[in-house]
């Protein structure tokens, strides 16, 4: 049903699994205030050595509180800002050296959907001028009923494609940012916050869209978000953030944490059932997140830990598996409780 | 450091649970709009005592915020207006004061806390002033002493809700805070007059996880020490689940289910507290990967455009070929009992 008169998206040759992209050594710094003498006053240190990989057909998810990199991440991998050091490879190709052209496949095969699904679109376009922009944008001759094929891929009547953006509610317009995003029959989708703007009634159509979607074009999904539900029951593979360092990996941390952050965020997150009330152990941090512009030593967790340890301010502790359970750590008393 | 000891805010003598310091009745509030006339609250009943927390759930348009902006006389109008309703206070109706009387009300009998603590505090005076402006604000003429009595009790105010260093940030501005030390901040002005009800529409949403767990935290102690009522307005089932004693749950401005927390959470008798329920993700059992959600389908109706029945009813999945739903409006009814309501015609085929 998607195009049938282009070249299908899952090229059944490529083992299921193969790696689409290797982070390593990811660090984004932003200076702030004026450059004097050659340096500038302040640096936040948004994302500071961060490393994973995304296979086909995987979701990936980063979780964290706000002001932990987790979207500047998701800016990098499509080209929004530049980072100060590490490499970002798309199927081998290091994106600082890559050509215009290889530049080129990387944006057709990479795409993103934002959060505010009204903000990210024109509000004078109609809808199928919106989903068409990309295959404008890159050159890609159109077939007359794209814009009609795409809508009726996520869920809408293919008649929508001559309304405009107000018409639409938020659940509505999301599916358009994702058909858009879909467009150029990308192999991997950035989502920064897909459904965080919308009501819970609909957040689950929309995650339900994005898996069936998963499954029938074999997409790659990287998944920014903060609820920690949904990341848990839609994700191949967990990274937790804190203060732009991963501070733990692996496929069920969200539901065996070891590290005490991990810990306490999902301590922090409210359970809905009732009979669980005052039963279980309730983990409250003290205090704020450091600023990024002067994250403390050693650990970056370890002014808001309940375990800090000299240790911990004096050496940083590598993402390792600690275990021995396939989770990697980034803690010196890795203890699970 | 954020463990609130002292106990700042003023110890108020225990009233009894039963006794109803807040009651709404029959309240509906439309607007006017260029399509017509718009219900965006119709025929709310409710009662909340004093040391009880209820909880209002719904999406959003669902009514829940105009609601709480009613009780406080904060509609505009026009376009908005309360066509109907009593809301009393310790027996006053807030709807029958004139604006002066509405004035001196608000503060003392009715204090809120809203969203976005960045908004809702004034970005070019300090802290300490904005909190200090609430007290003098009750105060007819206040003197030089009268004055110096408010900044004390703000920064008294700043240490009660668990702010490091009270006398510094007093003197801080409020960029200069954090996002959970700006709903501090608030909170300790809600709290400045002694309030009996405090409406908190949805104090948390703009704040991370760990941040959430403190504020909630903080509203328990508050209330505990003054035995406030608190309305906890909110779409999160979670905050829900551990925090209140009752639950309201709204559909399209009117009442669908409400009862003890237990009861609607854990009986819901309302197609649509079961789809909500059924959405949630934090239901799923924590080793679930990969599992599909289920969602509740359709859109939300247009207020514009209610369907003459039920609202619910073009969504419902209990509905089948069902007439009545389309062409009678069901009404709250007990289900069984009267500490828990439900306005489904058929409630009684309702499975969670």
């Amino acid at each position: 049903m998607f195009h049938s008169t282009q070249q299908d998206v899952v090229d059944p040759t490529e083992p299921v699994g193969e790696e689409l992209l290797r982070i390593e050594g990811l660090k984004i710094h932003f200076p702030l205030g004026r450059r004097r003498r050659g340096q500038y006053a302040e640096t936040v240190y948004a994302v500071d050595g961060v490393d994973f990989t995304l296979d086909k057909g995987q979701t990936v998810s980063l979780v964290g509180e706000s002001g932990c990199g987790k979207s500047t991440v998701a800016r990098s991998l499509v080209g929004l800002v530049r980072p100060t050091a590490g490499s970002i490879r798309y199927k081998g190709m290091d994106l600082r050296t890559a050509s215009r052209n290889q530049m080129r496949m990387l944006r057709r095969e990479v795409q993103i959907v934002f959060q505010d699904p009204f903000a990210s679109v024109n509000p004078r376009m109609r809808v199928r001028d919106i989903i068409e922009e990309p295959l404008r944008v890159q050159g890609i001759a159109r077939d007359k009923y794209v814009a009609e094929e795409l809508l009726e891929m996520v869920g809408l009547q293919p008649v929508y494609a001559n309304r405009f953006p107000h018409e639409f509610s938020g659940g509505q317009m999301q599916r358009i940012g994702i058909a858009r995003a879909l467009a150029l029959k990308p192999r991997v989708l950035v989502l920064d916050e897909p459904i965080s703007a919308l009501d819970v009634s609909i957040q689950a159509q929309i995650i339900n869209l994005l898996m069936d979607l998963q499954d029938e074009l074999g997409l790659s999904y990287l998944l920014i978000a903060h609820d920690v539900a949904v990341v848990r029951a839609v994700s191949h593979r967990v990274l937790v953030m804190y203060l732009g360092r991963i501070v733990e990996a692996g496929p069920e941390v969200l539901s065996d944490p070891g590290h005490p952050y991990t810990q306490a965020l999902l301590s922090a997150i409210p359970s809905a059932e009732v009979g669980s009330r005052g039963s279980r152990k309730e983990i409250i941090l003290e205090g704020d997140v450091p600023s990024p512009t002067d994250p403390p030593s050693g650990c970056r967790f370890r002014t808001r830990c309940w375990k800090a340890a000299d240790v911990c301010a004096e050496e940083e502790p590598a993402l390792l598996d600690r275990t021995g359970l396939g989770a990697l750590n980034a803690c010196h008393f890795p203890a699970r409780e | 450091m954020t463990d609130v000891t002292e106990s700042e805010i003023q110890e108020r003598p225990q009233t009894p649970a039963s006794d109803g310091c807040l009651s709404v009745r029959n309240l509906t509030t439309v607007f006017t709009t260029k399509r017509g006339t718009v219900a965006a609250v119709t025929d709310v009943n409710f009662d909340l005592r004093a040391g009880e927390t209820l909880g209002i759930v719904g999406e959003s348009g669902s009514g829940k915020s105009v609601t709480a902006m009613s009780i406080l006389g904060l509609i505009p109008r026009p376009p908005g207006k309360v066509v109907s309703g009593e809301i009393r206070v310790d027996g006053k109706n807030l709807l029958a004061l004139d604006r002066r009387s509405l004035r001196a009300a608000s503060g003392s009998d009715v204090a809120m806390i809203f969203q976005d603590p960045m908004t809702s505090l004034n970005p070019v005076h300090r802290i300490g002033a904005q909190i200090a402006e609430g007290i003098l604000a009750h105060q007819r003429r206040p003197s030089k002493a009268d004055k110096e009595a408010a900044r004390r009790r703000a920064v008294e105010l700043l240490a009660a809700v668990g702010v490091p260093a009270p006398e510094r940030r007093a003197r801080q501005y409020p960029h200069e805070l954090s996002g959970g030390m700006r709903q501090r901040v608030m909170i300790a002005m809600a709290m400045s007059c002694d309030p009996k009800v405090l409406i908190a529409d949805e104090p948390t949403t703009a704040l991370d996880a760990t941040i959430q767990a403190q504020i909630m935290r903080l509203l328990r102690e508050v209330q505990r020490r003054t035995n406030v009522g608190i309305m906890l307005i909110t779409h999160d089932i979670g905050l829900v689940a551990q925090n209140v004693d009752r639950v309201m749950v709204m559909y399209a401005g009117r009442v669908v289910e409400m009862g003890t927390v237990e009861e609607v959470l854990g009986n819901p008798k309302h197609p649509y507290t079961v789809g909500l329920l059924r959405c949630t993700p934090s239901r799923l059992p924590a080793d679930s990967v990969r599992r599909r959600l289920t969602p509740i389908h359709g859109l939300p109706p247009n207020p514009t455009d209610l369907p003459p029945g039920c609202s619910f009813a073009p969504r419902c999945e209990l509905r089948g070929d069902r007439e009545r739903c389309l062409l009678e409006q069901p009404e709250l009814r007990p289900a069984p009992t009267d500490d828990h309501r439900s306005a489904c015609h058929f409630l009684e085929e309702v499975t969670p």
